[in-house]
């Protein structure tokens, strides 16, 4: 982008030139996701570092139930898809559609939370809770923020489709389905680490009682593939 | 929601209490955090006096151990997260717009809401004196020290959630700037010709929009420990202390660039400005800022030496860390080069350039020789590395930000400080700083523990430590000095006229005080220093340029309406985190005010998005039907004052000049050559450049 | 700079590629659980590589496509893969120092396996703490009227009990009430556990403290050194660092548990 300072005359009517192009809030959208990279890069790094360090059960190989988590990934992947029929929608002001499809990724965004809740609750009558050793700290804290997300992301697509109700949406608007979207699209994507880091690598884990040969290769394991 | 903005329009106050309160505007905001963060400087500054006080004689009693934990923790805290960065915020808010020829910032509620965040945040660590409750664990606060069974009241909660609060703020102004920066640049201001503090501010804000994070999750964790029993920074869980050291230096490192970068962004406008001469070297001064940026995330470990992180990792810091003094240099070196062959005029603001230059050597050095780690395990945790610090961040950062106060305050007001005053201040600092914090070198090869509440007389640290106390006194009047000159100065009458220095920057061709709307005329950029290449054309013709852009009626200019919303939100924000202070201790509502907190924060947020602009000019906006976004961008609407000139962005007419020394080719009429500052032949035959 | 103006749709995939897109990823999460169904297979280290390698698959295609970061301007992606670069270099580096260099308190316990349970108050394991000695058996034939002790006896198993619980609280700091455990600074010679170096060393402090302020008798001399330890300081009494002993550290004991730490330490001959 450098030496480039073209004022670009095409952007649409309601949105206002920029150095770049790109619109304000879009550039500011991506700049948020940027950082938040970090945030769960760390949440990430915590639990990698505490990764088998547990030194109580129960542990990941206990308590973790792959398949379950599998469908509700697939459900997460879904939203993402209904997401972008949103914003399909929105773009050829086809009213009904934007008010479904919005409504569908928040329900399908609210089914997965429902498996998480579900989860939760297994992961807590089976023993552990957030203090019970490092893997339910981290687990639950890693988890739980990316649980927070999808949630703030389901109330803003809920406030976006009572927008759409009163007819407020369309190509003009499209912008404000767009970052709802790419905020979305983000959690999705965190969601994609999560599950294969914590699910179908970590997922097996075991106590110092098992096969102690599983849990360092796993770690050098994943250096080594750098 | 739509009944709730429809009855609480925008409001319109000018001038007042409400005009300030409900303020968007940039100068305002950069004004708003100047203030409070000077207060919080001389809160700050007030704790610094009770260490020193409590130090200046062996086994001095004035104070318990506890208030001497309490004091230097918050005085570090206070003075990093509350006075330099928002002081950079301050200059960030009221230069950038101004010298990027924007009206406002891309986001003007948004910055109104960081400065109310801050301002929060600020009260709600403060709030601990009251409870007496100060959180006593250095600034730091390295686990597990912070745990509750040895932190066992709420101070360590004050700090975390206080500093939560800060990175709120923090990071709503950091994507606030980098989109200004990026997207609000008037034409033909391409990334090489924005003025050094405009660059620095861009690195700074990558830099916190990166680093703030790491610290979140940190302080996350942190408070987890304390309130819910989780075992992130307890051994005995299997936990890891030096996890929380890891993350939270992951954050520090790039913060210290964070207080420094942008103070050397307003050297370098300070110093070519007072040497009549272009920066020298201005790319690699750009290049390597941001090389410094980009090194800064590789070096955090040498804080964590002696931790014991074993032979590999302790030389690859070692050499990361000796690597960045490399780029430090340069700049340094720039520095010196634009000074060169310069008339230089020691006004105020270029005496605190210069000792910011000096003394920023002294902290770099002292910083060079604990890079090496053999050398800093003698170091950790000494009175050497206070004194480096103290080099570092009040020689450097301060002595920056004050001649960035010097050099902007005619702007600001559009009165001159009084000289004699000023100069007063800049030498009882320069004298009084080095007083202090000089004798803190030996005393920290003397072996002083550095937070050490007493000593005692045998160790023969007596007469530096009384030396470093009487320091203090000398920097304590300075204050004073500077806060008389403020009063004084504004009590004159306007006599700064538009462009007191004959600078180079944008912002100097406006009227002082600059009109609500900066630029009537969005200007078109013709080259790096912009307005010294206008007046010196102007001057060449036989008009010399004497009067600032003329004012035009505000009304006709579509300026951001004030808002009460960025207010309301960041009272939400203060109840969620605050509210987190208060542990009813029941079973499933242990803490229900931050639930409280989220509601205002969500009311704001929606009334925030759906608020129309005021009704003066509601109509024909439209905005007026409810616009949705987070923000409405009048800052480059299109009024009628606003054409852009023929070829907008196609090409800018510059003349071409040659250095009779070395034989550069420069793009702009200079009077010297920024390559060797040579004198200027005369003007070649103008030429069209692309922008 | 793709400012290129077209139609605001076309910068965005048709419906057919979205769904092309939905089915991959699809795919793509089924391949991973096929990776990991057989037994054998879980927790191996090679699946590591095939399985972030499809989750960075599909990580992209989300980005280029749901997100269109393909179809956007290119300073869109610069700014997302800086910070996703930064994340995860964050994270290598984070474990390459903590597994690399640094011994591990799991690998610590691996070498000295031994049953543990989680005190969820204290943290730590159960098993460490100290506990009193078992009671010891009376000596005499328990009297044949019923749980009723003889008078005689009723005194002298509180007063060894009473040791035995100084003798935790100075180890965990855990009585009735709660204090910084006092091994912290203190070292006890033959008390296990009992090395801090910060504090006086009490080793003999049972005899020394009936010398230590005139008129003042040992048990009192002791009690007021832990409810107002820097109230006074005797005297010759070396500590590494003077002042450290804050009222607070103590401030949470009870009087029964003074007594029982008075106890314990006048036993320190």
């Amino acid at each position: 982008m450098a030496h480039h300072t073209e004022i670009s005359h095409h952007a649409p009517e309601e949105e206002h030139p920029t150095t770049t192009g790109i619109n304000n809030r879009k550039l500011l959208m991506w700049v948020f996701l940027s950082s938040d990279c970090l945030f769960f890069g760390s949440l990430i790094a915590t639990y990698m570092v505490y990764r088998g360090q547990s030194l109580v059960g129960p542990y990941p190989v206990d308590i973790i139930d792959v398949p379950i988590t599998t469908i509700s990934t697939f459900v997460l992947l879904c939203s993402s898809f209904a997401m972008v029929r949103a914003l399909a929608a929105t773009n050829e002001d086809r009213q009904g559609a934007i008010i479904f499809w919005l409504l569908t990724t928040a329900v399908l965004g609210a089914i997965f939370i429902g498996f998480q809740v579900y989860e939760f609750n297994l992961f807590k009558t089976e023993g552990l809770r957030i203090d019970t050793n490092l893997f339910g700290t981290t687990f639950f804290t890693l988890t739980g923020f990316h649980g927070a997300h999808v949630t703030l992301g389901i109330v803003w697509l809920l406030g976006l489709a009572w927008v759409a109700k009163r007819g407020r949406l369309g190509p003009k608007t499209a912008l404000d389905v767009e970052l709802a979207g790419l905020y979305w699209h983000f959690v999705d994507i965190v969601w994609i680490v999560i599950f294969t880091l914590l699910y179908l690598i970590g997922g097996f884990d075991t106590g110092p009682a098992g096969d102690p040969s599983l849990v360092p290769h796993s770690i050098t394991g994943f250096l080594g593939l750098i | 929601m739509a009944t709730l903005t429809d009855v609480i329009d925008r409001p319109t106050s000018q001038s007042g209490l409400w005009s300030w309160i409900t303020t968007v505007d940039h100068k305002r905001i950069g004004v708003l955090y100047g203030v409070t963060a000077f207060i919080f400087l001389l809160l700050g500054g007030i704790e610094a006096g009770i260490i020193r006080l409590q130090l200046s004689v062996p086994d001095s009693t004035l104070v318990s151990a506890d208030t001497f934990n309490q004091m230097f923790t918050m005085h570090g805290t206070t003075m990093i997260f509350l006075v330099i960065m928002p002081l950079s915020a301050s200059f960030f808010n009221f230069v950038i717009p101004l010298a990027i020829g924007a009206r406002d910032v891309a986001f003007p509620r948004l910055n109104a809401f960081s400065y109310w965040v801050f301002l929060f945040g600020g009260l709600l660590l403060n709030a601990s004196f009251l409870t007496n409750q100060a959180p006593d664990a250095g600034w730091f606060s390295y686990a597990n020290l912070t745990e509750k069974p040895f932190s066992a009241n709420q101070g360590l909660d004050y700090w975390a959630l206080g500093l939560q609060v800060l990175g709120v703020s923090s990071l709503a102004a950091a994507f606030n700037f980098i989109v200004t920066i990026v997207n609000m640049r008037a034409p033909g201001m391409s990334l090489m010709r924005m003025p050094l503090f405009v660059w620095m501010t861009l690195v700074t804000s990558i830099l916190l929009v990166l680093a703030f994070p790491v610290i979140t999750v940190g302080l996350i964790e942190l408070t987890f420990d304390r309130n819910f029993g989780t075992n992130f920074f307890v051994p005995e869980g299997g936990g890891d202390p030096i996890l929380w050291q890891h993350l939270f230096w992951v954050f520090g490192h790039p913060e210290v660039y964070i207080l420094i970068l942008p103070a050397m962004g307003i050297v370098s406008e300070v110093l070519p400005t007072f040497s009549r001469k272009p920066l020298f070297g201005y790319p690699v001064v750009v290049f390597s800022g941001v090389v410094i940026g980009i090194m800064g995330w590789a070096v955090w470990s040498h804080h964590m030496f002696t931790v014991g992180l074993g032979p590999v990792a302790v030389t690859v810091f070692m050499i990361t860390t000796m690597l960045i003094a490399v780029p430090t240099g340069v700049k340094i070196f720039n520095w010196i080069g634009t000074l060169w062959g310069g008339q230089v005029d020691l006004k105020t603001a270029m005496l605190f350039a210069l000792g910011f230059v000096a003394l920023f050597i002294v902290g770099g050095l002292s910083g060079v020789s604990h890079a090496v780690a053999p050398s800093d395990n003698q170091q950790q945790d000494t009175y050497y590395i206070v004194a480096h610090i103290h080099y570092v961040l009040f020689g450097g950062a301060l002595f920056g930000i004050f001649a960035g106060v010097y050099y902007w305050f005619p702007k600001l007001t559009g009165k001159l400080f009084h000289e004699g005053l000023g100069k007063l201040h800049f030498w009882l600092y320069f004298i009084g700083m080095n007083v202090t914090f000089f004798p803190m070198h030996y005393l920290g090869l003397n072996g002083m523990p550095r937070r050490i509440y007493t000593y005692a007389s045998e160790f023969g640290w007596d007469g530096l430590n009384m030396l470093a106390s009487l320091g203090y006194l000398v920097l304590f009047v300075g204050t004073l000095i500077f806060i008389v000159n403020v009063l004084i100065s504004l009590r004159k009458e306007p006599d700064a006229g538009h462009d007191p220095w004959d600078a180079p920057g944008l912002e100097w061709s406006i009227a002082s005080p600059p009109p609500s709307y900066n630029f009537a005329k969005i200007p078109e950029v013709e080259g790096l220093d912009h307005y010294w290449i206008v007046k010196r054309r102007a001057a060449a013709e036989g008009r010399p340029v004497t009067e600032p852009e003329a004012y035009v009626d505000p009304s006709t200019i579509h300026m951001p309406d004030p808002s009460y919303w960025p207010l309301v939100t960041a009272i939400g924000v203060l109840i969620l985190a605050g509210g987190m202070l208060f542990d009813t201790g029941w079973d499933y509502i242990r803490f229900p005010i931050p639930f409280i907190g989220g509601i205002i924060c969500f009311i704001g947020i929606i009334a925030w998005a759906n608020e129309p602009p005021a009704k003066e000019h509601a109509g024909g906006d439209h905005h007026a039907e409810g616009g949705h976004g987070m923000e409405h961008h009048p800052a480059t609407a299109t009024a009628a004052v606003m054409e852009r000139p023929a070829g907008a962005g196609a090409g800018a007419v510059t003349v071409r000049l040659l250095c009779s020394n070395c034989g550069n080719q420069l793009s702009s009429s200079f009077r010297f050559c920024p390559y060797c500052g040579g004198a200027v032949e005369s003007p070649a035959e103008p030429d069209h450049q692309e922008g | 700079m793709s400012s290129d103006p077209g139609v605001h749709e076309s910068r965005h995939p048709t419906l057919k590629q979205y769904v092309g897109i939905a089915i991959f990823l699809f795919v793509v999460t089924i391949v991973e659980f096929v990776i990991i169904l057989p037994m054998e297979f879980r927790g191996a280290g090679w699946t590591i590589a095939p399985l972030a390698i499809l989750s960075a698959i599909k990580f992209a295609a989300v980005i280029f496509f749901y997100m269109h970061l393909k179809f956007d301007n290119r300073l869109l992606t610069w700014v997302f893969l800086g910070g996703l670069a930064l994340g995860f270099a964050v994270v290598l580096a984070l474990v390459g120092l903590f597994t690399a260099w640094t011994p591990s308190a799991r690998s610590f316990a691996d070498d000295h396996a031994k049953p543990c349970t989680l005190d969820h108050e204290l943290g730590g394991c159960l098993e460490d703490r100290v506990t009193a000695p078992p009671p010891v058996e009376p000596v005499t034939d328990p009297p044949e009227t019923g749980s009723e002790p003889t008078p005689a006896e009723a005194p002298a198993a509180p007063a060894g009990g009473l040791v035995a619980t100084g003798q935790q609280i100075f180890l965990t700091g855990q009585g009735e009430g709660a204090a910084t455990a006092c091994f912290t600074c203190h070292t006890i010679d033959g008390v296990p556990g009992a090395t801090g170096l910060l504090g006086p060393d009490l080793t003999h402090i049972g005899t020394e403290a009936a010398t230590r302020q005139p008129g003042v008798s040992a048990e009192d001399y002791l009690r007021q050194s832990i409810t107002d330890p820097e109230g006074f300081v005797a005297e010759g009494v070396e500590r590494a660092v003077p002042g450290l002993m804050l009222p607070a550290l103590t401030a949470g004991l009870t009087d029964g548990d003074v007594d029982a730490l008075v106890a314990f330490l006048l036993e320190q001959k």
